[in-house]
Formats: C-alpha cells, structure tokens, sequence
C-alpha cells in the first residue's frame, strides 16, 4: 500500500481448478501481473509469503482447510496482506466465513474480467468490495441478531444508515447512485461499508455461529 | 474406499465357523473330563478361554480389513484347529476313553455345518432388498453356495443325531440305566455354557457385518443418486451447449438454467414444497428466464423470508408481470431483493434493471400490464406498488403486509 498504489496490480491466484486458473489468466493478463498459482492451502501460504503479491485472488473451497485456513495464516505473518474472494459458492456462511476472516471483499466467479480488475485495484487501495450479493447476506446476518439483545451494541448491530447503504447496495446501486440518493458524498458511503466490514470482523464469533446454525435449519 | 469381495466376506464366515468349531473341541474336552472327574479342568478351561478370546479378535480384525488379514487369519484358524484337535484325542482319550472324544467329534462336526448354514442363511437376509438396492450394493449372491450349506446341514443334523443316540448309549452304558442327577444338572449348564459360546461370537460378527452391508448400500444409493442427476440434468445440458455453438445467446441460456439447476439441487431445494416467499419468487425468476431465452439474468437476494400467503401468491404474481417487462424492455442483469421491514410490518420486495427506463405516466391507459397486473394486484392484496424508473434503470418496489414472516 506505499508506492505501488498505481500501475499494474500483482496478484496470486489460489483455486483448486487449474482450468478456472488459467481462464483467470488469460482473461487479466495485460491488466493484472499475476505472480502465482496455488491450489492448495499450504501452497498457497507458501506462495504469498514468498512472493508478497498486492491482491490475494482465493476461491472459498480449497483441500486442506480452505480460504479461511489461507487467510489466518497469511494474516498472522503479513497482517497488510489484502485478499479478494472470487467463488462460485452461493452459500452466505462460506462467504461471510472467507470475509470475516479478512478478505475485503468478494465477488462472483461470472464477473466480467474488466468489473474483476476494479475489484482488484479497489482491494489494493485499502476499499471493501461490497456487492449486491455480499450486502444481502450480511444484511441477512446481522437482521438475525438485531432482534436478540445485543452483547455489544457498537459491533453487533448496524446503523440505521449502514443498513440503507447496504440494501441499497444489495438493490444494486453504485456508490455514485447511492450518494445521490441519501445525500451524501460518495467518501462517506464507502465509510459506510468500510465500517460494516469491521463489524463483521469484530462480531462475536457466538452470534454468527448462531446465525448460522439457524441458516442451516431453515 | 473400495468394496469388499464377497469371495472374501464368505471367507471370513467359515474362518470364523472353525474357530468357533476348535473352541467347542476344547470346551467338549473340559466337559468330558468333569463328568469323569479329570484333573485337568482349569488347564483346559485357560485354554478355551484363549481360544475365545481368538475368535472375538479375529472377528473383528476381518471384518475390517479382510482382505490384508485373510492368508494370517487362515493359519491361525488352521493351527488351531489341529491343536485342539490333538489336545481332545490326547488328553480325552487318556481321561475318557476312546467312545466319547469320537461321539464329541461327531457332535460338534454336525455342530459346525448346522452353523454355517445359519450364518449363510444370515447374509443371505442381509442381501435381500428391493432389486436396485441390490444393484446398488453389489452383485446380489449367488444360489449355489446356499445350495451347497443346505445340503451341510442336513449332514450336519444326521452328525448331531448319530451323536445324541450315542451319547444317551454311552451313558446308560456307564451308569447302568440309571444318569445321577449332578452329572444332569452339570450336562445342562455345560451346553448352556456351550451355546452361549456359540452364539456370542455369531451375534458380534452378524451384527458387524450387517452395519458393514448397510452402511455400503448407502454409499451405493448416494452414488446412484448423484450420478442419475449429473446424466438426466448436466449431461443432456451438455449435450444441448455442444449442440448449440453456433448460437451464444442459447449456450448462455442453457448454461443459466443449468447453473440454476444444480445450485438449487446442492442446495437441496428441488423439492417442490414452495411454500415460502423466496422459494416462490426463486421460481418465478426461473420461469421468466425461460421463457424469455435468457434475454435476462434473474439474481434472487434474499435479506428474509417470509410463508407464502394469500398476500405472498400476490406478491409473486406482480413480481411475474414486473420480471416479464424487465426482460423484455431492459435485459441484462435483473436483481430481485426480498427484505422484510420489520418496523413497518412489511415484506418488501425490489425489482430492479439498468436498463434505458420509461415514463410511467407515458403508459398508455390500453396497455394494462402494469396498472392492473402490477399495482392494482397489489392494492387488492392489501399492499402496494411504486415504480421509479430513471435513465439508469427501473426500479419496482412491492410491499405486502408482513404475515406469518420468519
């Protein structure tokens, strides 16, 4: 996050299908300088600590403990090291599992490759990618704890505005469009999300496994 | 995990049938010598009692992994059966007399076929399921073996018999007409304590095995499942693309659909209880989807859900009619957000396009699609529609109150 703030982003690639790797590949190669593949867990924390990319790419399903093994132990060591999921999995548990763990963001697999590079170079910047998808299920997560007493109020619920940016997200507004119509300036929506993905960090452990038991059962 | 034979499960049933044949020889022995008063009972007991101890272990040991252990095993067995064949004619014939070791191998001979042909008769009920479960399972057995242990134990019945009458013989011979009623009582306990030692390690093997038989008919059934899944939906799917590489919009399509397909089979909400708002909505986008030749993409969010009522069948048929315009005027991706308002005691429901947009007051009053399909549907539910529509897209908000929401 110093100097190499412009110009081609660097990025490992971790996925266990090396057909989806080398689409990835061929889909971002002038845009992107991709430094590596991985496809398992111990690979890919090899890889990363080794190689020091700008973006980790990370699929959510990995043999050896998955994405959420890779992140814990990347972060451990290199703790600025910046993570972007890109899954076929639907499933909000595995989602919210990779994004609490420290990805900041996370986007589909279909993603057209030019929507892909911004993502990339918005998780280089430091800035959560929260899209529609991402913003349904935490609003989802966080509508379960909301009715519940709180243990901490500051982390385990959502302003009143975070959840309108978020539904507003999840409708599929850009950040432009949602400034426009809450009136605010596009900085402070993405304050917004910033903030709601700290929460989500910070959220007991105890109430998301909750939430997801009660997913589970549904 | 690869499946057992069955060459090698039949084997570890007679395996275990002449051990438990060895063990009776030296528990035959151990009774002979208290009726006749021997010495040397706790030495023979010891050595029954080792014996039985083999047959638990190598129940178990084969059961798992039989396949490794069969050649050992067998060895074992065979040695067994040899010493105690040898400890009964030595020391029976020493404390005895010849008559009774031969009446005792007679008996427990007849003893052995009668039992093989029960455990046989066993496995055989195990097997017996419906046909495809059969299928699943393996190639179901054969008749002749069955065949074969039936024809043992009518031997092994004739053995029994011959041994019962010269037994009764023997001991009318020895105590002139008249049994005393210790060496009675102790008969009794002895072939208690004989069937007990039968039937115990028969009981741990039957049921080892019966778990074994269940749990890879399971696995077979899963494995059917998956497959007969992947061949009717993803191979036909399959097929189809390859067939339609001269039309992307197609390809496209079917590979949606399929998508679709399989997340909601992973997911395992192909089962056609519809009865909440999600599950009907879910539907509705994948109708439209068809129907328009994937002309849209639906993505359904769901934030909460709520039971499908006579407000929620409404709801689904607004968003039906809204969808259509969707993918007819707009295309591309359309997103569908299901999100209950607890505050207000509604469940709301976006529908939004980016597409180019259109005045809503510019419709003429002739086109009823939305004024009646959409708004006027959903007044008469007790809710509400709005449209907002814009150069950048299209957005329908419809709200029914919140009944029965979870």
């Amino acid at each position: 996050m110093t100097d190499a703030a412009a110009g081609r982003p660097s990025v490992v690639l971790i996925d266990d299908h090396a057909l989806f790797r080398s689409g990835v590949r061929a889909e971002l190669a002038d845009r992107v300088e991709v430094l590596g593949e991985a496809e398992d867990v111990d690979g890919a924390v090899r890889l990363v600590l080794a190689r020091a990319p700008e973006v980790v790419l990370l699929d959510v399903h990995l043999p050896g403990g998955g994405g959420v093994a890779v992140v814990e132990q990347v972060l451990a060591q290199r703790p600025q090291q910046a993570f972007l999921a890109l899954t076929v999995s639907d499933a909000p548990e595995d989602v919210i599992a990779l994004v609490r763990a420290g990805a900041r963001g996370y986007v589909e697999k279909t993603i057209q490759p030019a929507a892909l590079v911004d993502a990339i170079v918005q998780v280089r910047a430091g800035e959560p990618v929260f899209g529609p998808r991402l913003a349904g299920f935490v609003l989802a997560a966080f509508s379960g704890t909301q009715a519940a007493a709180p243990a901490d109020p500051e982390v385990d619920q959502l302003t009143p505005r975070e959840r309108e940016v978020l539904q507003l997200i999840a409708r599929g507004y850009r950040y432009k469009q949602i400034a426009q119509r809450l009136g605010i300036s596009p900085r402070t929506v993405e304050s917004h999300t910033s903030a709601v993905l700290r929460k989500l960090q910070l959220t007991s452990r105890h109430e998301l496994s909750r939430w997801a038991t009660r997913r589970g059962l549904d | 995990m690869t499946r057992a034979e069955p060459a090698v499960e039949s084997g570890v049933a007679d395996r275990t049938l002449w051990i438990v044949a060895a063990n009776l020889g030296i528990v035959a022995l151990a009774c002979a010598q208290s009726l006749s008063g021997g010495a040397r009972l706790p030495v023979v007991l010891a050595l029954g009692v080792l014996a039985m101890a083999l047959v638990v272990l190598l129940a178990a040991r084969s059961g798992a992994r039989a396949a490794r252990s069969g050649a050992l095993a067998r060895l074992l067995a065979g040695g067994l059966v040899a010493a105690a064949a040898l400890v009964v004619l030595v020391l029976g014939r020493e404390a005895v007399g010849w008559r009774p070791v031969v009446l005792a191998a007679t008996a427990f001979a007849g003893l052995a076929l009668v039992l093989r042909w029960v455990v046989a008769a066993v496995e055989a009920a195990d097997a017996d399921d419906v046909p495809w479960q059969q299928l699943a399972a393996g190639a179901p057995p054969s008749a002749e073996p069955r065949l074969r242990h039936a024809a043992g134990a009518a031997l092994g019945a004739l053995l029994l018999l011959l041994a019962a009458v010269g037994a009764a013989r023997y001991a009318f011979d020895r105590t002139d007409g008249g049994l005393p009623a210790a060496g009675f009582v102790g008969g009794v306990v002895i072939v208690a304590a004989l069937m007990a030692l039968v039937a115990g390690p028969l009981a741990f093997v039957a049921r080892l095995r019966a778990r074994q038989a269940w749990a890879e008919r399971e696995r077979g059934r899963q494995r059917q499942e998956v497959a007969a899944h992947l061949h009717d939906e993803v191979l036909q799917t399959l097929a189809l693309i390859q067939r339609s590489v001269e039309d992307p919009k197609r390809v496209h399509h079917l590979a949606r659909q399929q998508e679709r397909g399989l997340r909601a089979w992973l997911a395992g909400r192909d089962t056609p209880a519809e009865d909440s708002v999600a599950a009907a909505l879910r539907a509705v986008a994948a109708e439209v989807e068809d129907e328009t030749s994937g002309a849209a993409s639906i993505e359904v969010i769901v934030v909460g859900d709520a039971a499908l009522t006579g407000g929620g069948e409404a709801l689904a048929q607004a968003a039906r009619e809204t969808l259509r315009n969707a993918a007819r005027h707009a295309g591309g991706l359309v997103r569908v957000v299901i999100d209950p308002d607890a505050d207000r005691g509604e469940l709301v429901v976006f529908i939004r396009d980016d597409g180019p947009g259109f005045a809503v007051d510019a419709v003429p009053a002739e086109r009823r699609g939305v004024r009646d399909a959409i708004i006027g549907r959903m007044e008469h539910a007790g809710g509400s529609a709005s449209i907002d529509s814009g150069p950048d897209g299209t957005e329908v908000t419809l709200r029914v109150p919140l009944g029965g929401a979870r």
